[in-house]
Order: structure tokens, then C-alpha cells, then sequence
């Protein structure tokens, strides 16, 4: 009796043949990975940041002694950034049109794609994370979605110009709380929460906590105007300065900063 | 979005980037395109990675469709490159062969007698398929398991038909010794 092989070969692919609620998860992950490959592709602002990083990075790691700054006394560094260093800063500290439309398109697709699921998008100096529920549990809220820009600035000793040193971008819902790790790195963590005010303000409570380019860690409650860029604590060393500026701006709404 | 043809929604992809639109390729062609990679791969975890693989290879390279074949051969084309230089790589760096977990996404649901019945023939059919050289592999498992004409065989292994049938017919040969003839 001759063996059937093509029978064999098709009980053998029918027992490793997924269910169907696992094809879907994978498919979930692609949807996931062209978005983000797609939202790449149309944010070249962000390509030179990704070497800029790179440098900055390289070069931290090279630093024997990694500084910790703790902040203190945020307070007295929230101020708007216009008013106290002038339009260039306050420019590094806002996403520019192409960057925002970008978030916008992705944002719009990836809620149509998972209705009800998609809690936040973080971009993190051209690496881009998406925050999905497994199941659309409803809890997240429903308010208007909001883009919360951190942007740390840092100009070397004997130089006037500011330049970007590492940015975080997120688009998450007022009254929301979101836990991320930018860039992904398990040791990075930035906890946000915000709660729109009444008179065009919006509080904001910041946990952060990253290593590179600068090791910054602490907690922020700021209220800052919305769309108005504030510097939200200084730090100094090696001679180099940073400043870390916050921007929090409705996604969908117009350029509201005012300097 | 069922009735749109493949074609259609990749270039309604490709004008709009609207993902919709290719999440709805995704769920049509996933099932297939990870049954065409694993009985080259023979594990889960390399499967999907692979798979992931290839849809995002469709993503980078959209622009090359010129819609001179069907989307579907082009995609299996893509799925067939892909798991060959994964296999060229995996020969080159060579290392431990990863079993499926026990929990492995197996489809169906089967008796117990079916389990220890189908856990035996899955070992010989698994190893007489690790046998096979990738492209005799590949000719046995487009056609006698994914049901492909010798010539859409040819086009995703981008071979001659007649190459593809003595591999064919190669690859039966040794699985007939392999399995044993009764």
C-alpha cells in the first residue's frame, strides 16, 4: 500500500494551523508595526533627531559619572518659556505642523483601527509606541485627546544656541493617566496625568524618570496654559545647561501658543 | 470591505494610508501566508515573526506592485523570499532548534486517541519534512499542502514550472522513503 503523503502533509498542517484568535492577535501586532513604520516615514523632523540622540547617547555612555538631578523647588521654573527665553526655545518646545499632522493621522487610525482600545501614542525620539487595551473596557476616558510635549534642551558651555536633546511626545486623553516607557527602555518611565482647568490651563501631574542624555528623576505637578510652552526645571552639569520644557495642546486644535 | 477585490484595497491603502484598508489584506491573507512559513520553519515563534516579516515587506515595498499579478502572488512570493533567507541565515548561524511550547496554537480540538495517534505522525512527518533541502520543502508544501497549481508553485518559488515539478516529485520520493512505505 502506497502511503498517502499529500493526506499526511494536510492532517499535519490542519494540527499546526492557529486558531483563529491567535491569526488575529498577529494581525493586531502588523497593524500595529505599519502604522508605526508608516508614521516614520512621514515624520522626517524626526529622522535627525534619531542621530542627534544617537551622539548624544554615545556620549553619555562615554561619561564616567552619569549626574543625578533631582527637581526641586519646579515651581520656580514653570514659567512660560516665551516670556523668559525667548521665541527660539519656546519654538524647540513645539511640535512643529508636520509633526503634529503626523500624531493626528496615526492617532485618528489607529482609534478607528481599535475602537475604544487605544489609550496613548508615544513618540520618543523616532521610536513610536502605541498604548492598546487588549479589550475595549471603556474605562479610559473620552475627553478630546491631547498631545504632551517634553522636550529636554541643552547648550554646551560657551554657546548661546539651545538644541534638542531628547524629546517625548504624547497623545493621550485629559483626565486619563498613562505609565509609558519612551523610547521603550524598561528603565525609562513617565507617568502622566492631566485634568483640563476652566480658564485655559491644564494640570499636569509628571513622573519621569530616563538616563539618557541626562539622568532626570522626579515628580512635577505643574498648571500650565495649554499651548503655551513652560520650562519646567533647569538642570547644570559639566558646564553644559539643560532645561526640560513641557507643552500640552489639544491634538485637533489650533496652535494656541501665544508668543 | 469583503467584496473589494485585493488590488483595490492596496492601492486605497497605498493613496490613503488609511490602515483599514490593509488591516482587511492582513486578516485575508494571514491564515494562508503563516501556513506557507511554518512547514519551512517547523516552529510557532519563527512563524510569526516571520509572517509579521513579510506584511511589513509588503508595507516598505508597496510601490513595487506594478498589479502585473495578482496581489496574492506577489505576497506569496514575498512570504517564499522571506523564509528562504531566514533559512539561509538560520543555516549560517546556526542555532538551537526551538521546539513549540505545549502550548502551541494548534487549531482544532482533538480526542485523546487523536492526541497520541497525531502526536506520533506529527513527529515523523515534522522530521521527514526537516529532511528536505528548503527547496524541496517548499515545492511539496505549496502544492500538496497549500493546494497550488505547479504554476502558481513556480511564480511564488520564482522557478521554471518544469523545475518545479522534478522538485516536487523529489520531494515525494523522499518523503515516501522517510514515512515508509506499508
Amino acid at each position: 500500500m502506497k502511503t498517502d503523503i499529500d493526506g499526511l502533509l494536510k492532517d499535519w498542517s490542519a494540527r499546526h494551523s492557529p486558531k483563529q484568535e491567535y491569526l488575529d492577535q498577529i494581525a493586531g501586532r502588523i497593524a500595529v508595526d505599519a502604522a508605526r513604520q508608516r508614521y516614520l516615514r512621514h515624520s522626517a523632523p524626526f529622522a535627525t533627531g534619531i542621530s542627534l540622540w544617537g551622539k548624544l547617547a554615545y556620549g553619555a555612555v562615554g561619561a564616567c559619572v552619569a549626574v543625578l538631578v533631582m527637581v526641586i523647588g519646579v515651581g520656580y521654573f514653570n514659567a512660560v518659556v516665551a516670556r523668559n527665553s525667548g521665541a527660539s526655545l519656546a519654538a524647540l518646545a513645539l511640535p512643529s505642523a508636520t509633526q503634529r499632522g503626523s500624531l493626528q493621522e496615526l492617532f485618528a487610525e489607529t482609534s478607528r483601527l481599535f475602537p475604544n482600545q487605544l489609550r496613548w501614542i508615544v513618540q520618543s525620539n523616532g521610536d513610536v509606541a502605541l498604548g492598546v487595551e487588549s479589550e475595549g473596557t471603556g474605562q479610559g476616558s473620552n475627553a478630546p485627546a491631547m498631545l504632551v510635549r517634553l522636550v529636554l534642551v541643552k547648550r554646551t558651555a560657551g554657546e548661546t544656541t539651545w538644541k534638542q536633546a531628547w524629546t517625548t511626545d504624547v497623545v493621550m486623553r485629559g483626565e486619563d493617566r498613562v505609565e509609558i516607557s519612551p523610547n521603550r527602555k524598561e528603565h525609562n518611565k513617565l507617568t502622566l496625568w492631566l485634568y483640563p482647568l476652566e480658564n485655559g490651563k491644564v494640570a499636569v501631574d509628571t513622573s519621569i524618570a530616563i538616563d539618557q542624555p541626562l539622568r532626570v528623576s522626579g515628580r512635577l505637578d505643574t498648571v500650565i496654559g495649554i499651548g503655551e510652552p513652560a520650562e519646567v526645571a533647569a538642570y547644570n552639569k559639566g558646564g553644559d545647561e539643560y532645561k526640560l520644557l513641557q507643552t500640552v495642546e489639544p491634538l485637533n486644535g489650533k496652535q494656541a501658543c501665544k508668543s | 470591505m469583503d467584496d473589494i477585490a485585493d488590488e483595490h484595497l492596496l492601492e486605497k491603502y497605498a493613496d490613503s494610508g488609511e490602515l483599514r484598508y490593509f488591516d482587511a489584506l492582513i486578516r485575508r491573507h494571514i491564515g494562508k501566508v503563516r501556513a506557507m512559513i511554518y512547514p519551512m520553519v517547523l516552529n510557532d515563534a519563527d512563524a510569526d515573526e516571520l509572517t509579521q516579516e513579510v506584511f511589513l515587506r509588503v508595507v516598505g515595498s508597496i510601490q513595487g506592485f506594478k498589479g502585473q499579478s495578482a496581489f496574492s502572488t506577489w505576497l506569496y512570493r514575498i512570504a517564499m523570499n522571506t523564509t528562504h533567507n531566514f533559512l539561509k541565515r538560520r543555516t549560517r548561524n546556526p542555532v538551537e532548534h526551538r521546539e513549540n511550547p505545549p502550548d502551541s496554537p494548534g487549531g482544532k480540538n482533538w480526542s485523546p486517541t487523536e492526541t497520541i495517534m497525531g502526536m506520533e505522525s506529527d513527529a515523523r512527518v515534522t522530521k521527514a519534512l526537516e529532511s528536505l533541502s528548503p527547496s524541496l520543502r517548499a515545492a511539496i508544501v505549496l502544492t500538496a499542502i497549500q493546494g497550488m497549481s505547479l504554476k502558481e508553485a513556480a511564480k511564488a518559488e520564482h522557478c521554471l514550472m518544469a523545475t518545479l515539478y522534478w522538485r516536487v516529485h523529489q520531494a515525494r520520493k523522499l518523503l515516501r522513503e522517510r514515512l515508509g512505505e506499508e
